[in-house]
């Protein structure tokens, strides 16, 4: 063992690597002929000899590939040493890799599932008329619901919708009566900022309609999607909520993913979070877009992806999202 | 909204119910409690005394030293800055040990040289009301020695704290009594009935002058008082009032906010030296009015107004006139209980920028029929705590002539509810018809459907569709009783759109082999930024409203902001 350890040692060029490789460990070398020797012991002694053959090889290799390396990095030292086309004062090419925007990976996400689901994915427009954003989904004018969110009007009387709810009558309009749907978007609301505020954040709403779609059908279907989007088995909670657009309305909150329901900072110590809101879809939008309540119903739910991307992700400030800092941007993982 | 539970025991037995315990059903099955807040903790401590001896302190002018029997084998050596105290007067001890709601502590002290065991509390000091002049005096006969959380029984209370925003299709709920109604169905117990009959027995007195010019006014109610010169406000009306954060402003104006809290319905006292033939309608458009917390307003054509021979006095239910106010000189009034239309209040409270306890009301679409609960109370309260009073007019009420319909029959069949749900009701006729029963929907249950006549406080924007009246049964029911179901229709997975495809590719492409990165920017031009650059960029619509004036092009080129974007990441 000592005897080739020194032989190793001595070594001080790629060729004489060689030789000793094929010396020792190649296929007809010393090593290797040893271990086809081995089957010639006695039973008895043929565990031990084959341990201790084992460790042997082993430390001989491991030494092997040092020297390797170290002739190698010697070998490319001198080369930009005296070689006189490099020059290694300049600084090196960054290899950098792009980044999809964390708003993007969570959408993608719903849509897959959601679509695995049977739902239709919807992009709609962010510019949307008054009577989409509001009158269609049982908000009159008048309504004290129109308070409940400071519009951005535009100077053609249209506006940037407040709600991806602005898309559900186009969506019954065009796929009902009988339809199941997502339509995830960017949504605007006039609105000072802060760590937890922006003016503008992406929702996502989802609707099924059918002939017998019932609130234990809603409680199902939200259990599903947000275990999925999770990836781990969420409870939901519904509770009283007012919304116009449906009738009964409630607050839906989810077993807290990040502790299981234990009670975390997350969850603020409750085990439940607030999730969004969803209800039977109101009988008058419905009516609006020429569907019998008489004969179909369904529901509609809504859910903050802007909040559930600073979850995922543990963002602390909204702002962070819409500022175009790509150093934030690209130390985000799917 | 600030709600007492003291106060809600009024209307409905509590016992064996904490706070918490009303707070979390509340939550689940009527409104979102935001907090839960206890007052009076640990007050258990003071106790009435009787200030036996009270001498000047050596060392200061304005300190007292007292000594004070508890009820213990010695009395209490206390020292006391109180300009009012004196021998003979009972008072309440805080006495060593007591932690005072401000959270300091009452241990032995040496104030100057002397010692003092124990502190004379004012109510403010308690926090049972906010005015404070001086230490309580309690009555001469009260015992000596009893907590003092016996004598004022609504110093321990808890304060239930609701989001107003999930109220908003509830305009039952804005009072005391609305929320023990629904207690009262949560927890089975019975509701407090309210007795309007002795506001007839005025009837026969002369009627007040009141007409209504615009149907934007549902009702109005008028009646007049005299006498109330050198009335008190009731500490127990003042520190209810206190409690829900509002101070004492007199027995008249504390009067009108404590029904209003009780019931919902909004009311006005007007001095009655000032209110003649009392009139609601609009006046010309572009005249003034000053509200009697001095907003000067100028009225639209559309804005209602309190009228007095043809000149306006108040802002129809969102606030007062300057002109009508009462004051302390005010000895007789006229107390106001109306109804207005929803739309109307909450379009005038945007136009002037005030939203009063009253507006906040009113765009809820209030019941007509609180006019009989609110100005029976008032009846009740004056003759509790003013008996000088005399009552001088006949409660005046004039509806009109295009009431919205306060009243309707609603059917739901079984089979709506069952399949609305997803939970089989069968069975369940009893519970079903207890809690509707309670709420006040007179239910007539029969093999296949349920047909309720909805009462008029959750009639006129509430409740209108079966959809409505399901949501009655079913969070009654609990919906943590739903069990999930998963839907029966056809599930196969939707492929996207071609569309939607390219988009998801074009970025993967972007931004996995030629390391581009997604960014989100700012959908209109930062103007700043364009003169800097010294770009034009084509306009794709203006904001009315943008959030800074400047920057109100919507883009519909992404040049500008992906420079900035560069920029700032160079």
């Amino acid at each position: 063992m000592n005897d080739i350890e020194k032989e190793l040692e001595q070594i001080q060029t790629e060729a004489e690597m060689a030789e000793f490789h094929k010396n020792y460990l190649s296929k007809t070398g010393k090593l290797t002929m040893m271990m086809a020797g081995l089957k010639d012991l006695p039973a008895s002694e043929r565990a031990e000899a084959g341990k201790r053959y084992n460790e042997l090889k082993r430390a001989i290799e491991s030494q092997f590939f040092k020297k390797q390396a170290s002739l190698r990095a010697k070998a490319v030292n001198e080369k930009l040493k005296n070689d006189p086309l490099i020059d290694i004062t300049i600084p090196a090419i960054k290899k950098t890799q792009g980044s999809l925007h964390p708003i993007t990976h969570l959408t993608r996400r719903v849509a897959e599932i959601c679509s695995s689901m049977g739902f239709l994915v919807v992009d709609g427009n962010e510019v949307v008329t008054e009577f989409e954003n509001f009158d269609a989904v049982n908000i009159p004018a008048d309504h004290p619901a129109r308070d409940m969110q400071d519009t951005f009007w535009l100077t053609n009387g249209k506006l940037l919708k407040t709600q991806t709810s602005a898309l559900q009558h186009e969506i019954l309009k065009k796929h009902g009566p009988v339809v199941s749907a997502i339509f995830p978007g960017r949504c605007y609301r006039n609105e000072a900022t802060d760590a937890s505020h922006e003016f503008s954040f992406f929702q996502c709403e989802g609707m099924m309609v059918g002939e017998n779609i019932s609130i234990a059908n809603l409680i199902y279907v939200m259990k599903t999607i947000l275990s999925q989007i999770f990836g781990r088995e969420i409870e939901v909670r519904l509770r009283p909520g007012f919304f116009p657009f449906v009738e009964p309305g409630f607050e839906l909150d989810g077993s807290c993913p990040f502790c299981g329901g234990k009670g975390c900072s997350v969850c603020k110590h409750s085990g439940w979070i607030e999730l969004g809101g969803c209800g039977m879809i109101h009988e008058n939008v419905l009516k609006m877009a020429d569907v019998n309540p008489e004969q179909y119903q369904g529901f509609a739910f809504g859910f903050g992806l802007t909040r559930l991307a600073m979850m995922q992700y543990a963002i602390n400030d909204v702002r962070l999202l819409n500022s175009g800092n790509l150093e934030f941007l690209r130390g985000i993982k799917r | 909204m600030k709600i007492s539970v003291d106060w809600l025991r009024e209307y409905v037995d509590l016992k064996d119910i904490t706070a918490q315990q009303i707070a979390d059903k509340l939550t689940q099955i009527t409104c979102e409690v935001e907090e839960v807040v206890s007052l009076g903790r640990g007050l258990e401590s003071v106790v009435v005394g009787k200030i036996l001896t009270c001498d000047a302190h050596p060392q200061s002018d304005h300190l007292h030293l007292l000594t004070v029997d508890v009820g213990k084998k010695e009395p209490l050596h206390i020292v006391c800055g109180a300009p009012n105290a004196r021998a003979g007067i009972v008072v309440a001890v805080a006495t060593v040990g007591t932690v005072m709601p401000d959270g300091m502590e009452i241990v032995p002290a040496k104030i100057r040289g002397c010692e003092s065991f124990g502190m004379c509390c004012s109510y403010a000091e308690l926090g049972y009301k906010a005015e404070d002049e001086g230490i309580i005096e309690l009555p001469l006969d009260t015992k000596i020695g009893l907590s003092i959380t016996e004598v004022l029984p609504g110093l321990q209370d808890e304060i239930i704290d609701i989001d107003n925003k999930s109220l908003t299709n509830r305009p039952d709920l804005w009072g005391h009594y609305g929320i023990a109604r629904e207690l009262a169905v949560i927890f089975d117990r019975p509701l407090k009935p309210i007795d309007t009959a002795l506001v007839h027995e005025y009837d026969k007195l002369p009627a007040l002058n009141v007409k209504i010019e615009d149907n934007h006014c549902l009702s109005y109610g008028a009646i007049k008082m005299g006498n109330f010169g050198g009335v008190v406000s009731p500490d127990v009306m003042q520190n209810r009032l206190y409690k829900l954060g509002h101070n004492s402003h007199g027995f008249l104006v504390d009067l009108t906010n404590y029904v209003m809290f009780a019931f919902g319905n909004p009311l006005h006292a007007f001095d009655a030296q000032k209110v003649d033939k009392i009139s609601v309608g609009t006046v010309k458009a572009g005249t003034e009015f000053t509200t009697l917390k001095d907003n000067v307003v100028t009225a639209t054509k559309d804005m209602l107004f309190i009228k007095s021979n043809g000149q306006p006095i108040a802002l129809a239910g969102v606030m007062g006139g300057k002109n009508s106010e009462i004051t302390t000189e005010t000895t007789d009034t006229v107390f106001e209980v109306a109804t207005f239309d929803a739309s109307n209040i909450r379009r005038t409270s945007v136009a002037v920028g005030i939203r009063s306890d009253a507006s906040m009301r009113y765009e809820k679409a209030l019941d007509p029929e609180l006019n009989w609960l609110a100005v029976a109370e008032v009846l009740r309260l004056v003759r509790k705590y003013a008996p000088q009073v005399e009552v001088k007019s006949a409660f005046t009420r004039v509806v009109a002539d295009n009431l919205p319909v306060m009243t309707r029959e609603i059917v739901v069949t079984k089979k709506m509810l069952n399949s609305f749900t997803g939970v089989d009701f069968s069975g369940l006729d009893d519970m079903v018809e207890r809690k509707l029963t309670g709420l006040g929907f007179q239910p007539k249950i029969d093999a296949e459907k349920i047909v309720v006549t909805v009462p008029s406080w959750r009639a006129w924007k509430d409740v209108t569709t079966p959809a409505d009246v399901v949501e009655e049964i079913i969070r009654n029911y609990g919906y943590q009783n739903i069990q999930p179901v998963a839907p029966l229709v056809e599930i196969a997975p939707v492929p996207f759109t071609a569309v939607a495809k390219a988009k998801d590719t074009l970025k993967d492409l972007l931004a996995w082999k030629y390391a581009f990165s997604e960014v989100h920017t700012n959908i209109w031009y930062d103007t700043k930024t364009l003169k800097h650059l010294n770009l034009t960029a084509p306009s794709y619509a203006t904001v009315a409203n943008p959030f800074n004036k400047d920057d109100n092009q919507i883009r519909s080129s992404m040049l500008p902001s992906m420079l900035t974007v560069a920029s700032l990441n160079k």
